[in-house]
């Protein structure tokens, strides 16, 4: 397993914004959290990513608990694309990729490598030499993503156990992308699963979720409403019930997963 | 009309938007300000009340360097006065600099100073409460000691406090540093004013001078304690570097690549009140050099911390040199205070910045 949380709960003052919620996620899944606005979806990605300690609950990575973890060992296990980003110094898209690989300890060399290859794997080439505050919002999230994919990409270029001990956490990575961005970003993340990551995304987009994730997470006041494969999930009745709209479901004529209708 | 220069406007910003980065590669910056310290260094040497020629300052500094007593007036007005002035100089100038980086960097605003922690203006309470006690309540002969050290102290103090403050807060840590920064900058102001107001002319004239920073005591013992806080916070810089380059994408982005943002926010704010603290115990408050000589190393040569801080401690030092040889030559047999001469020209460069950065933003 590598992400199980128990029991887990989040309270300011007095009001509970997660209670209760369990999480399972093995090597090579990809999860998305779902929900409407403030059903604590990003509240519990914090906690499942280590940024806030949970009040209640623990959360183990790759077996370990995060108060066991030290900060450098995990930054080489976990990376964390967030839902904003605050730089407003002047680095080229090329150096803020390269920052990345600040916990590692591969050369150089092998960093260089590293940052080409993703500059070409997030359709940055025309951007490299930019600066990043001069970007578009969308261009910025694939910077980012860029970014934090450097973190946890393979150090060797053979690396036969890849990414059994990596996760890779999602916040809302396609608010601001076009359509074919969206894609070529999901598609990059389901790529990664297949070669061992784990992926924790943060969704609105009911139907992309539907089309790439292996496992859903459906979020409501704070409490876990749905959890297990989109088949499961994608049921009418819930989704009417968590979104307060009328919806149909129906198959996606060529890849046969729900798709919902509104 | 209106709406054609608008669309003039939005063309200049979109074509400021797609221009590539056009910086200096650092190896020639590093050569050229290296090239400019010596070049200025000699000129800086070699005049003052009195002129002397080249060629004697450099046998001075040759006969000074062989461990040699100096045999003629040049020589010793060379070796004992200048000398370690300019040296003050470059030091103060590159400790200051390096203090507005790492402040910059901290605060991940480029338009921060080392002012805003506290430090200044907590020194410059500390340096005239002592004057003022040394020239009326306390006869003591070690003025030259107790009014660095009160400095300091005092610089160390308000920094402490409104680290204190920073920390005690939940929430951003860093606004709140700020905000108590503003308001004990407030109120060691209005002390350093009431003192200022008990003060007779002899007092108030020392207070202003010591205000407005000068080199014109600095010799070799002075050096020497600054020289050796610098080279202390230069072995931090290694490791500081790319923990400041990860706290510019933000805090938690810093903490997700594994720095441990609470420790470095903590040996930056104690470096910064170090070589603040020490530079304003020794000469001063000096304005301008901690906001402008950063701001001016970004835009040539890029914001990674590992080229800038160095460019910081060579453009810093240079700048600060520079300001003392006209402070010291402008108005000879007088001089001017420092931080006149840097306001001078750090002022209007900063208007500059100001209008030029409010264009980018599109305003």
């Amino acid at each position: 397993m590598s992400l199980h949380a128990t029991g887990l709960g989040y309270q300011v003052a007095d009001t509970w914004l997660v209670r209760d919620v369990d999480v399972d996620v093995s090597p090579g899944q990809m999860l998305a959290i779902l929900g409407p606005n403030g059903a604590g979806k990003s509240t519990l990605f914090k906690m499942l990513c280590g940024e806030w300690p949970a009040s209640e609950g623990d959360v183990q990575l790759l077996g370990k608990s995060y108060s066991k973890w030290s900060a450098q060992e995990l930054a080489l296990h976990r990376a964390v694309l967030p839902q904003h980003s605050s730089l407003t110094f002047p680095f080229t898209v090329e150096e803020v990729v390269l920052l990345g690989r600040a916990p590692h300890k591969t050369g150089i060399k092998r960093d260089l490598e590293i940052v080409a290859e993703l500059i070409e794997l997030c359709d940055l080439q025309r951007l490299k030499t930019r600066l990043y505050p001069w970007l578009s919002g969308g261009e910025k999230q694939r910077v980012q993503l860029a970014r934090v994919l450097a973190q946890i990409w393979p150090s060797q270029q053979q690396d036969t156990k890849q990414g059994h001990d990596k996760l890779l956490f999602l916040d809302e990575p396609t608010s601001a992308l076009d359509i074919a961005h969206q894609h070529i970003m999901l598609k990059l993340a389901k790529d990664l699963t297949s070669r061992g990551y784990s992926v924790i995304i943060i969704l609105h987009d009911l139907n992309l979720a539907a089309a790439y994730a292996d496992k859903i997470l459906m979020m409501q006041e704070g409490k876990r409403v749905g959890f297990g494969s989109v088949e499961d999930v994608f049921q009418q009745e819930l989704i009417q019930r968590v979104f307060d709209v009328p919806v149909e479901i129906v198959q996606h004529p060529e890849r046969g997963t729900p798709w919902v209708i509104w | 009309m209106c709406s054609l220069s608008i669309g003039h406007i939005y063309i200049d910003i979109h074509h400021m938007k797609l221009a590539k980065h056009r910086r200096i590669p650092p190896f020639w910056l590093f050569s050229l300000l290296s090239g400019g310290m010596v070049g200025i260094s000699l000129a800086y040497l070699s005049s003052g009340v009195m002129s002397i020629d080249m060629t004697q300052t450099a046998s001075a500094l040759l006969n000074g360097l062989m461990g040699n007593e100096p045999v003629s007036q040049a020589g010793l007005i060379v070796w004992d006065i200048r000398l370690p002035r300019a040296l003050t100089a470059l030091i103060i100038g590159a400790l200051l600099s390096l203090c507005g980086a790492l402040t910059q960097g901290l605060f991940r605003n480029p338009l921060a100073d080392p002012g805003l922690i506290g430090v200044s203006s907590g020194s410059a309470l500390g340096a005239t409460l002592s004057i003022f006690l040394m020239g009326t309540l306390i006869d003591t002969s070690w003025s030259h000691l107790i009014l660095p050290a009160s400095a300091f102290l005092g610089g160390c103090l308000v920094t402490w406090i409104v680290y204190r403050i920073g920390m005690s807060v939940s929430g951003n840590v860093l606004v709140s540093m700020l905000l108590a920064g503003v308001a004990i900058n407030a109120l060691a102001a209005a002390a350093i004013h009431y003192i200022s107001y008990l003060s007779d002319d002899g007092l108030l004239r020392n207070i202003t001078f010591w205000l407005m920073g000068s080199l014109s005591s600095a010799g070799w013992w002075d050096c020497a304690v600054l020289f050796a806080v610098m080279v202390f916070i230069l072995c931090w810089l290694p490791y500081l570097s790319t923990p400041l380059n990860a706290l510019l994408l933000g805090e938690s982005e810093a903490r997700h690549l594994g720095f441990s943002v609470d420790k470095i926010r903590l040996c930056i704010v104690i470096l910064v009140a170090l070589g603040v603290g020490t530079s304003v115990a020794f000469v001063g408050v000096v304005g301008f050099v901690g906001l402008v000589v950063p701001h001016c190393v970004r835009m040539l040569i890029g914001p990674d911390h590992h080229r800038l801080l160095w460019g910081c401690v060579l453009l810093g030092g240079l700048f600060l040199l520079l300001a003392d040889w006209l402070a010291r030559t402008l108005v000879v047999p007088a001089e001017l205070p420092l931080g006149i001469v840097t306001a001078i020209v750090g002022g209007p460069f900063f208007i500059f910045l100001i209008v030029t950065r409010s264009r980018e933003a599109g305003l």
